[in-house]
């Protein structure tokens, strides 16, 4: 069957009303997901598992389950923006200028570019994924430890760039968070770290916890001291949608960051943080007033909220081509099609086209739908900031701490949290951007890992990570950064010499 | 006065959702839906096992079982979960003799014991461990690589799930009775370590049928042999290591179910019966053999010898090849 | 360098040299071409002591004039402090108090109640509302999590141990 065939005729069962019903039911349940701070799409599809047992198809049942994946990526930027509560690991890089946004007013235009770049960035990979779908699949299988090192190394530089004022405190943070990430069991070694003899700290850190923790609980707490009533400003409430002259800064974000997401999305594990990482970087690189960035940047929130919605959509490629999930909300609806008896994989697209080309189709259809849900929500959640922060602080906390708990059923994740919410209030206070912290803590096991993996693979020849194409590569765009970084630091440092010796 | 009476009536509205939702324990086992806690994260063997479990179980019960995964800590957080939970049949274990149960013992203390704190329900399956290799490799043998490797005086990679489990205690067997030197690569569980082969990254690869299965019917694995006493009757054209020259064979990963060790007798014997009129289910056995995993049901007290079998097995193997968690 | 950062910089390097000692004596670091687990942690204990001295000389060297806005942590710290705490500084404290004792009391007597009485701690005695107005608040509140989180999304709650 022919792309063009199929999509058609995917359009056909994405279109039938049971069909419809549920991705529509998915998408709500998503944003619903997405929203609340703490609860992840991957443990709401597994919920939600068992009820789809007793459809006898495995379309619905996907496309429901896709729904959810998506509208949690869509919902997960409110919180980050509205109150620095981020819900997965993408939506981290949306708190740094979301939040300012919205601390200005500006939360309106906020969340309104995230939707709608959102939107943009899914429906075009989507596209990318029917038409390129199995080469892509292949380059991807190419990901091989070494590359993975280069890329999760590259992102950590990139992290760099979220240390605002003070290069060594974002240092400082950025290792704080690498050794947050390396409590627990050592895959590759076996042995047990940093646990002091606290069996829960065997499996590590949970990343919500620590990331809703130190951005959301931090910023909660930090309120709470501030003298006077805390009201985060909504005086122009009026400006619900993004202005025309938002739209132009946003664009090429918005397409960079597609682009940007699409591609790293592919590779499995850790794909969209990167991209919405090294679409922030890019954005502050190319934009003609960096300084924002920061402080309330749209193209910092409109970048990497594409770049983490193309990287959900390209992330369904590895599975319906290849058999292999990427991430842990794949992973769910991975196993949903097998029990089905429906095999992802090279032969999906054959023995069971109505599955490949529905749930294709149906993410079609779904973007419609999220664009069309959170658009006008926009006005509902920026509404909901005003209400009184005596209210608005204990129940987001509660949501939070539900969040948190219900991740592992264990008391010992509500400890955690507050701990982190006082590292985030001590950061806070001594002007430490937190903004590394959370994305060290993934990349840190990435980088180690492939390290250690890489060199057991070349026998201790560190020259692998220059010898393979892809990693030289990525290697190359590394060194190209840094010497970048190294060159602008220098001409900035003469001219100030230069500045000082005039006056 | 007024709000005398309205806040006695938001009180008392209070206390009323508070105490629903509790269930007496004088009702009739099961009473309400079962938790059964899996060690792995969704998609990986363990879980689609579960996973079909779940789908069938309310054929036989008036009450679902629910697959609750609980990953980390290599599985001890989801067993030690279920040791520390109520004893009263309603958080079970599934999964019970995976490498965690069976092997890790052996290697480094751990917070519970797994044979006195659990009590073996049922066995439903063995994962036996299969060695392949990738399409596009030179070599089309087992005994072709360890040739090369011999005469070019180079290690075989090799791709495991993770540090000593059963899969690395396998290869690294194999390189022991072979004489040859295979690096084992960890990865992060089963799903990563096949891609990583797949990828041609690794030289030689161990997983478990479910796992390997779909990629060789794809053509991209090629099937070089089965750590197993006889021919794997779902790859009967993959030769045993024996057969193979390679004194080695392997329990795999067991997987069965198991609940708290003080469990009361009825509540343990109503689960041991369903459980098998569920590994008796004729679309059970259909999952299951989609899914690559072979039905091998034992009942309780089979099965508490079995896994004592198969933990002094892993013990001596591991004795001899020196495997250490440095 | 203010008295908090001051604090805060020792904390880092005192970190930097446990985490050295821990990785380099108890998680063995391997060599080079094989690391073990202790490895990275070491290269960051020995970086957190680096990025904290070179953090103390960038204090000395560029002493930057002291700021006049009076929002900063220097403010905060280095002003006389007044006979008692500011109101703000006791609010954040009992809030925080009331958060641990949430923690606390979750799994103890169940998630309704103690969601429960977070919520009514905090009315009263973080915002000090009048006591009608706080029952209401918390009655809702709860019920809302209760419905959201119990029915709705059938998230698994630590129900009243002291009831069943």
């Amino acid at each position: 069957m022919g792309i063009f065939d199929g999509i058609i005729s995917g359009f056909f069962i994405a279109l039938t009303p049971m069909n419809l019903m549920f991705g529509f039911l998915g998408a709500l349940i998503g944003t619903a997901v997405g929203v609340l701070p703490g609860l992840g799409p991957a443990a709401t599809i597994a919920l939600l598992l068992p009820i789809t047992y007793s459809i006898s198809s495995p379309v619905p049942a996907v496309i429901l389950m896709a729904g959810i994946y998506y509208g949690a990526m869509y919902g997960g930027s409110t919180t980050s923006i509205l109150l620095n509560l981020p819900g997965e690991a993408a939506s981290v890089v949306t708190c740094i200028d979301g939040y300012k946004m919205a601390q200005k007013g500006q939360a309106g235009p906020a969340l309104g570019i995230a939707a709608i770049g959102s939107f943009i960035a899914g429906s075009v990979a989507v596209v990318g994924l029917t038409l390129f779908a199995p080469p892509i699949a292949e380059f991807a299988l190419g990901f091989g430890p070494p590359e993975k090192f280069s890329l999760a190394l590259l992102g950590l530089l990139m992290a760099v760039t979220l240390s605002g004022e003070s290069v060594t405190k974002g240092l400082i943070i950025m290792v704080l968070g690498l050794l947050f990430g390396s409590v627990g069991i050592d895959p590759i070694s076996g042995k047990s770290r940093f646990d002091f003899g606290v069996i829960e700290l065997q499996s590590g850190f949970d990343f919500v916890t620590l990331a809703v923790g130190v951005f959301g609980l931090g910023e909660i707490f930090y309120n709470l001291e501030q003298e006077g009533n805390v009201e985060i400003v909504t005086t122009k409430v009026g400006k619900v949608f993004p202005a025309m002259a938002d739209w132009v800064k946003s664009r090429m974000a918005i397409l960079r960051g597609t682009l940007i997401g699409f591609f790293i999305g592919i590779i499995p594990g850790g794909g969209a943080v990167i991209s919405s990482l090294v679409s922030y970087a890019v954005e502050k690189k190319v934009s003609k007033h960096p300084e924002e960035f920061g402080q309330g940047a749209i193209e910092g929130v409109a970048g990497p909220e594409s770049a983490n919605n193309a990287a959900s959509s390209s992330s369904f490629i590895p599975l319906l081509t290849l058999g292999i999930p990427g991430n842990a909300s794949i992973a769910m609806i991975f196993a949903c099609l097998l029990i089905k008896g429906v095999k992802p994989g090279p032969f999906l697209i054959v023995e069971h086209p109505d599955v490949f080309w529905g749930v294709i189709a149906s993410m079609y259809v779904g973007n419609i739908m999220l664009i069309i849900l959170n658009l006008p929500l926009v006005g509902v959640w920026v509404q909901l900031l005003r209400v009184p922060y005596g209210i608005l602080a204990p129940v987001v906390i509660l949501f939070t701490a539900i969040g948190s708990y219900s991740i592992a059923n264990q008391a010992f994740d509500l400890y955690a949290l507050i701990a982190f919410g006082v590292l985030g209030y001590v950061l806070r206070k001594l002007k430490f951007e937190a903004g590394p912290l959370p994305l060290a803590f993934i990349l840190g096991p990435m980088i180690e890992g492939s390290m250690r993996q890489s060199l057991l693979m070349s026998g201790g020849n560190f020259l692998i990570f220059v010898t393979r194409p892809i990693s030289l590569t990525i290697v190359a765009v590394f060194a190209l950064f840094v010497v970048g970084q190294a060159v602008f630091a220098i001409r900035r440092a003469k001219r100030s010499a230069g500045v000082q010796a005039a006056v | 006065m007024k709000k005398l009476i309205v806040g006695t009536i938001v009180i008392a509205l209070a206390a009323a959702m508070g105490l629903s939702g509790s269930v007496s324990a004088q009702d009739k086992y099961p009473s309400k839906p079962i938790s059964g806690i899996v060690p792995a994260s969704a998609g990986g063997s363990t879980d689609l096992m579960s996973r079909a479990i779940e789908k069938v179980w309310p054929k036989y019960s008036s009450q679902p079982l629910v697959v609750v995964n609980k990953p980390g800590g290599a599985g001890v957080v989801a067993t030690e979960f279920v040791v520390r939970s109520k004893p009263d049949g309603y958080t079970l274990y599934l999964g019970y003799g995976s490498g965690h149960d069976i092997v890790m013992p052996h290697l480094q203390k751990m917070p519970y014991d797994p044979y006195k704190d659990l009590v073996p329900i049922a066995r439903i399956s063995v994962h036996s461990v299969v060695v392949v290799t990738g399409a596009k490799s030179d070599f089309n043998s087992l005994p072709d690589m360890i040739a090369w490797s011999k005469k070019e005086n180079k290690p075989i990679t090799s791709s495991v799930s993770m540090k000593a489990g059963a899969q690395d205690i396998t290869i690294t067997a194999i390189s022991k009775a072979a004489g040859v030197n295979i690096v084992t690569v960890p990865f992060a569980g089963g799903a990563d370590a096949v891609t990583a082969l797949a990828g041609g990254h690794v030289m030689l690869g161990a997983g478990h049928p479910s796992e390997v299965a779909p990629h060789i019917k794809a053509g991209r694995f090629k099937p070089l042999a089965v750590a197993l006493p006889q021919r794997d009757p779902s790859l009967p054209n993959v030769p045993t290591l024996k057969e193979l020259g390679i004194n080695v064979s392997t329990w795999g990963s067991v997987k069965g179910v198991g609940a708290p060790a003080a469990t009361p007798k009825e509540v343990v014997a109503y689960l041991e019966a369903t459980l098998k009129k569920v590994t008796e289910d004729e679309e059970f056995k259909k999952i299951m053999a989609d899914l690559d995993q072979p039905v091998m049901y034992l009942n309780g007290a089979d099965f508490a010898k079995f896994l004592q079998e198969a933990h002094a097995d892993y013990g001596k193997l591991i004795k001899e090849l020196n495997i250490t968690i440095q | 360098m203010t008295k908090s950062d001051h604090v805060a910089n020792l904390v880092v390097l005192a970190l930097g040299v446990f985490v050295a000692y821990h990785s380099y004596y108890s998680l063995k670091i391997g060599i080079l071409i094989t690391p073990g687990a202790g490895f990275l942690p070491f290269l960051c204990g020995l970086a957190l002591i680096a990025l904290g001295i070179f953090w103390r000389l960038q204090a000395i060297l560029f002493k930057s004039p002291p700021k006049a806005d009076s929002k900063g942590p220097t403010a905060v710290v280095c002003e006389v402090q007044p006979a008692t705490l500011p109101r703000s500084r006791v609010k954040l404290c009992l809030a925080f108090a009331t958060t641990v004792a949430y923690a606390c009391l979750f799994e103890r007597i169940g998630f309704f109640l103690a969601t429960l009485l977070f919520m009514l701690g905090w009315q009263l005695v973080v915002e000090r509302e009048r006591w009608l107005k706080a029952i209401i608040i918390t009655v809702l509140c709860a019920a809302a999590m209760y419905t959201l989180f119990s029915y709705l999304l059938r998230v698994e709650l630590p129900s009243n141990p002291l009831l069943s």
